[in-house]
């Protein structure tokens, strides 16, 4: 080798490692631990450290949340009546989607979402009565690790732990479990994926059919881990959407980051998928809060505010709610992007179904495959995610469903 | 899996045909001409298994654009390869040429 090659061999190692440095320091700051590619783990970190909070923060009315407006007729900000017409209003069977087979498919599908998802039904519920002789796990550690695989096993398809947490519990709920003498001290927070291609056609009412197996899955899954706990000697709580806050427990068990439409995003299963929770007198041990680059490119994208057919996903940046009647419904004393969900629920009415149109625009949701693995880190790296948004529209997804996405539903289902 | 497997193969055979035409031609040692081949290779295997699965998925168009932006991409360095193995061996004649004179 001769002086001139050694010179240009030492510069081009000296641009890579100089190179691989900064690239590792932008990917992976020293205070937190990599989990997945591009996704930061912040051990020992928890639920208040990567989401904002004041002093207001605390437990919220489940009464003020949408569902509790619309079925509360004496509430001080009740919400139009026209949410019920999702289902009991006779159905317009001349509407795309929304014919006799349509909505037989979906009642089919929500067969048991009631479940865990009939809101004041469940606020009867009763923990599951202890079943068996105390099992004594070794740890919480080991109790966690058996745990999560009898979740999976159950068909969850993702699932993380966090301490039970008043905070992120409805104020209601909190008394009952004080009433029956529950004490829980872990919530082993599931996530239950939606069928992709039938939410495609939200906001068709027949893409409520997605939304509805998934409750009927979240209650098997979360009824069975919570049979599986009594028989183990522990008293156990399966609950769906009520109970506890289902993003805040999620973004506390590290199953994703809160979005700007609201929703949990997790970094392989993205937007299109439900929470189930199951609360437990079990101590196990919690997993850590992660993030992935949702907030900056929540920021940027938009792209759910400016498809909401009712225009109820704000553009406004992150903000502590305000004490209004817009923000009745919104959590108080978190920084968070902001919904109006008056107009969401107005929305649903018209449409005769829950919409779900934000999820599935949002370009994070996609099939688990290794393309969009690959677009999902590509829209991770600083300066690639100002374009991602973009590069989606221009690729065709998200594309309001039409007639022919409604055939192609059919025509495309694997037999 | 398969597609994925047929499409492993499909970019290691390209890749060492290229390679092996480079050691006839003498010019295999030559890394930029070495690492243009590989992003050419990639790029459009890139571009086909893109929209191979995008049309699995039933996204069209993302499966047109795919093979259009990431094959347009693969186009571009096969060019760029091209022009610089045969820019290095006029560069050789030239200082061979004058070498003799």
């Amino acid at each position: 080798m001769n002086r001139r090659d050694f010179l240009k061999k030492s510069a081009i190692t000296t641009g890579a490692t100089a190179g691989a440095l900064a690239l590792s320091s932008t990917l992976k700051p020293l205070e937190v631990e990599a989990k997945g590619f591009g996704v930061k783990e912040h051990k020992g970190k928890t639920f208040y450290d990567v989401v904002e909070t004041n002093e207001d923060f605390g437990p919220f009315s489940q009464h003020d949340t949408a569902f509790g407006r619309a079925y509360d007729p004496n509430h001080p900000y009740p919400l139009p009546p026209t949410f019920f017409q999702v289902w009991d209003a006779p159905k317009e069977h001349d509407k795309l989607g929304e014919n006799v087979f349509d909505n037989a498919m979906f009642q089919g599908a929500g067969l048991n979402w009631g479940d865990t998802n009939n809101h004041y039904k469940l606020f009867e519920g009763k923990p599951n009565s202890v079943d068996g002789e105390l099992y004594k796990f070794k740890n919480p550690k080991e109790a966690s690790y058996y745990i999560k695989r009898a979740a999976k096993f159950y068909k969850a398809s993702a699932v993380g732990i966090t301490k039970y947490d008043e905070n992120l519990m409805y104020k209601e709920n909190i008394a009952q479990f004080k009433e029956q003498g529950f004490k829980p001290k872990s919530v082993i927070v599931m996530c239950i994926l939606m069928d992709h291609e039938i939410l495609k056609l939200y906001p068709m009412p027949i893409g409520m059919s997605g939304a509805a197996l998934a409750y009927s899955n979240m209650a098997e899954v979360s009824g069975k881990l919570a049979k599986m706990m009594s028989v183990l000697g522990y008293s156990s709580h399966a609950g769906g959407n009520d109970w506890g806050i289902s993003v805040a427990y999620g973004v506390a068990a590290g199953l994703g980051e809160g979005s700007r439409m609201g929703t949990l995003i997790h970094p392989e299963l993205g937007s299109g998928f439900r929470i189930v929770k199951v609360f437990t007198e079990l101590e196990l041990e919690p997993d850590a809060p992660i993030t992935f680059g949702v907030e900056s490119f929540c920021t940027r994208c938009m792209k759910c505010a400016d498809n909401c057919p009712s225009g109820a996903v704000y553009k406004t940046p992150k903000q502590f709610a305000p004490d209004t009647e817009e923000f009745v419904s919104a959590i108080k004393g978190v920084k968070k992007w902001g919904t109006d969900a008056a107009k969401c629920f107005e929305y649903w009415g018209e449409s005769h179904c829950d919409c779900g149109r934000c999820i599935t625009v949002c370009p994070y949701f996609k099939n688990d495959t290794w393309l969009h693995k690959f677009a999902k880190t590509a829209a991770n790296t600083p300066g690639v995610n100002n374009v991602a948004r973009y590069m989606d529209d221009m690729f065709g997804y998200g594309k309001y469903p039409t007639q022919k996405t409604y055939d192609d539903f059919w025509d495309n289902m694997k037999l | 899996m398969l597609v994925g497997f047929l499409l492993g193969c499909l970019f290691m055979g390209v890749q060492l045909s290229i390679r092996s035409k480079l050691v006839k031609m003498g010019k295999a040692k030559i890394w930029p001409n070495c690492i243009m081949v590989l992003l050419a290779n990639a790029s459009v295997i890139f571009g086909i298994t893109w929209a191979i699965e995008s049309a699995m998925e039933h996204e069209t168009q993302a499966a047109v654009l795919g093979m259009v932006t990431f094959g347009g991409i693969g186009v571009v360095f096969a060019v760029i390869a091209y022009r610089l193995i045969n820019k290095k061996e006029t560069q050789k004649v030239v200082k061979e040429t004058a070498k003799e004179a």
